[in-house]
């Protein structure tokens, strides 16, 4: 019955559009003011422990540091490097904003983020070269979301956090996982361009010479993830100071290497990212009673002897776990989601061998493609208004690019090494 | 008098994070560089922090950035999408109100028991002050929204739409 009144007061909120971080924090109320003895006072306290945490003081500053680096002129280096690399392929552009993406996801720890700086550039570029809007848009939308697979990454920093395991193993995991995505959204856009007949970039010829070039030129901002995963691994930073070290080296390297950063840019990317964060962190404080009511009317158990009554079998479970994570992704947002299931889920899945590193990537991969997927699909609404493509087009032109990156993840969830390889040599 | 104060608000905001990084890259130098780092600025920052984000989901609340579901809502207009959101906003409020109301209590309660921070030794009412700060502002923020929707004005504006 509370359970009941949960579910349907957070169902309500969200239908009438009450903010995601709200309609979980009054269905806690709700919840417990009706259907438990708990003191109220509990949500006010966990809305303040939960944030006192130095590793989750992470988050802010990679949003700052990736700001940082959209405005200082690093995105228009890394896609002339991508340019040289892929723009001869078929479909050119298509794979250039894939590549362009797989690389900013290196420096920016944000799925929006990422499609903004790429496909604010590549959207607009596609549709000049008479590419389909919808197809341009969902390029860089579902090419956006590596930007949390590949490390840095924000929904590992706060995996890492609620469920004990090092984020400095977690970065090292999503690496190969995120290359397995961009990969497989390349073919998918290959046969599209291949079968619309979507040109290669004829000013591109492709020579090895250009592409070192390139990347000489893009050198400034591809420091950056050495910067990051070396200090963490090489035991000089902790994540968090990591982070705080990106954001100094992209003001050094924006203001006064590439000059493109003002003091007015730079208030104002100060100002987005204290907004942003704003609004993620106050879903984590609230999201957290809701989460420990859940607990505490053993739900995780339910679930857990739901799952395993129906199999016992650990490759069952995490498809069905897949499955159930995939619905979530599609009408709440990655932060809620996390910090909801992460407590639920992880120790179901240990308890049937499966490695809390590797469950933390298929449940971000999962998560990721609840970016693409509407009705709350955050990377389509920011390709729709940086690219200025109707909303619906982009829902049709998804779907492809939608089912190569669910066979990913089945990919991830089925072969475990392929996160785990990574870690185990910090080990 | 309410622009100067939004301004001097953004100002605080910005400011606080440009501290935290300043904080903590200190830290980092002070211990690389001069082998000595203070114990305070991980504390110091992690509170700075608190204050940044209550005041900051204030500070959104009027710039509409809160995330939310729109796909449903924003079918409607004109006076059934103004009832809607007046109820979301009214649903808000309670929040806003109840953390504003059972923050204070958190603070009464601290200072009677004169609780301390563990590093820096400040009174823990300080810091737990960042609850009912951000809860009433939200709440004030929110009667200016609804003010804003039944004069028509409930769409977000793109110009100041942020992505990261």
């Amino acid at each position: 019955m509370t359970i009941a009144l949960l579910f349907g007061t957070l169902f309500v909120c969200l239908l009438i559009g009450v903010p995601i971080a709200i309609s979980l924090g009054v269905s806690a109320l709700v919840a417990i003011y009706f259907g438990s003895t708990l003191p109220l006072q509990i949500i006010t306290q966990k809305a303040f422990t939960s944030l006192d945490s130095f590793p989750l003081l992470a988050i802010p500053f990679f949003m700052l540091a990736g700001i940082l680096m959209g405005k200082g002129g690093v995105s228009k280096r890394l896609l002339d490097m991508a340019s040289a690399m892929v723009g001869w392929m078929i479909g050119g552009l298509s794979m250039v904003t894939i590549v362009a993406c797989m690389f900013f996801a290196a420096i920016s720890g944000s799925g929006p983020a990422t499609v903004a700086a790429i496909g604010g550039f590549m959207i607009p570029a596609m549709k000049a070269r008479k590419y389909d809007g919808g197809f341009a848009a969902a390029v860089a939308a579902s090419a956006g979301s590596i930007g949390v697979i590949i490390p840095p990454s924000i929904p590992f920093v706060l995996y890492g956090v609620i469920g004990g395991v090092s984020v400095g193993s977690m970065f090292l995991a999503g690496i190969i996982p995120g290359i397995v995505i961009g990969s497989g959204l390349m073919i998918t856009s290959y046969f599209i361009a291949k079968k619309r007949g979507y040109k290669p970039e004829s000013s591109v010829k492709f020579s090895f010479k250009d592409v070192l070039k390139a990347t000489y030129e893009a050198k400034w901002a591809l420091i950056i993830p050495v910067i990051i995963l070396g200090g963490i691994y090489g035991g000089i930073f902790s994540p968090t100071e990591a982070a705080v070290v990106a954001c100094v080296y992209a003001f050094i390297v924006g203001m006064f290497v590439y000059k493109e950063l003002t003091w007015k840019s730079f208030y104002e990317s100060c100002r987005e990212a204290v907004v942003i964060n704003a609004t993620t962190m106050i879903i984590i404080g609230l999201s957290v009673s809701f989460a420990y009511f859940m607990t505490l009317e053993k739900i995780p158990d339910d679930i857990s002897r739901f799952l395993t009554e129906l199999s016992s079998n650990p490759i069952a479970i995490l498809l069905a776990i897949n499955v159930l994570l995939l619905i979530v992704g599609m009408f709440i947002d990655t932060i809620s989601a996390l910090v909801v299931l992460t407590p639920i889920l992880l120790p179901i899945v240990t308890a049937v061998g499966v490695d809390p590193i590797h469950f933390g990537v298929i449940l971000v991969a999962n998560l990721a493609i609840g970016f693409i997927t509407p009705p709350l699909g955050v990377n389509l609404f920011v390709a729709s208004s940086v690219g200025n493509v109707k909303f619906e087009r982009i829902v049709m032109a998804i779907i492809p690019f939608l089912i190569s990156m669910i066979i990913c993840l089945l990919v991830i969830t089925f072969v475990p090494s392929m996160s785990l390889w990574l870690p185990s040599f910090t080990k | 008098m309410i622009k100067k104060f939004e301004r001097f608000e953004e100002f605080l905001l910005v400011a606080s994070l440009i501290v935290m990084v300043l904080l903590i890259f200190g830290q980092v130098v002070g211990r690389k560089v001069f082998e000595s780092a203070p114990s305070w600025t991980e504390e110091m920052a992690r509170y700075i922090h608190i204050f940044q984000v209550w005041i900051g989901a204030s500070y959104a609340v009027k710039k509409r950035q809160h995330i939310r579901v729109e796909a449903f809502i924003t079918r409607f207009k004109g006076f059934p999408r103004k009832v809607m959101e007046s109820i979301s906003i009214a649903i808000w409020f309670v929040i806003a109100l109840f953390l504003a109301v059972f923050g204070t209590q958190l603070v009464l309660a601290s200072i009677n028991y004169g609780q301390v921070t563990p590093a820096m030794q400040l009174p823990m009412w300080i810091p737990f002050l960042a609850i009912p700060l951000g809860g009433a502002g939200m709440s004030i923020r929110l009667i200016q929204q609804l003010a804003a929707v039944w004069r028509g004005d409930y769409e977000r504006n793109p110009e100041e739409e942020i992505v990261a």
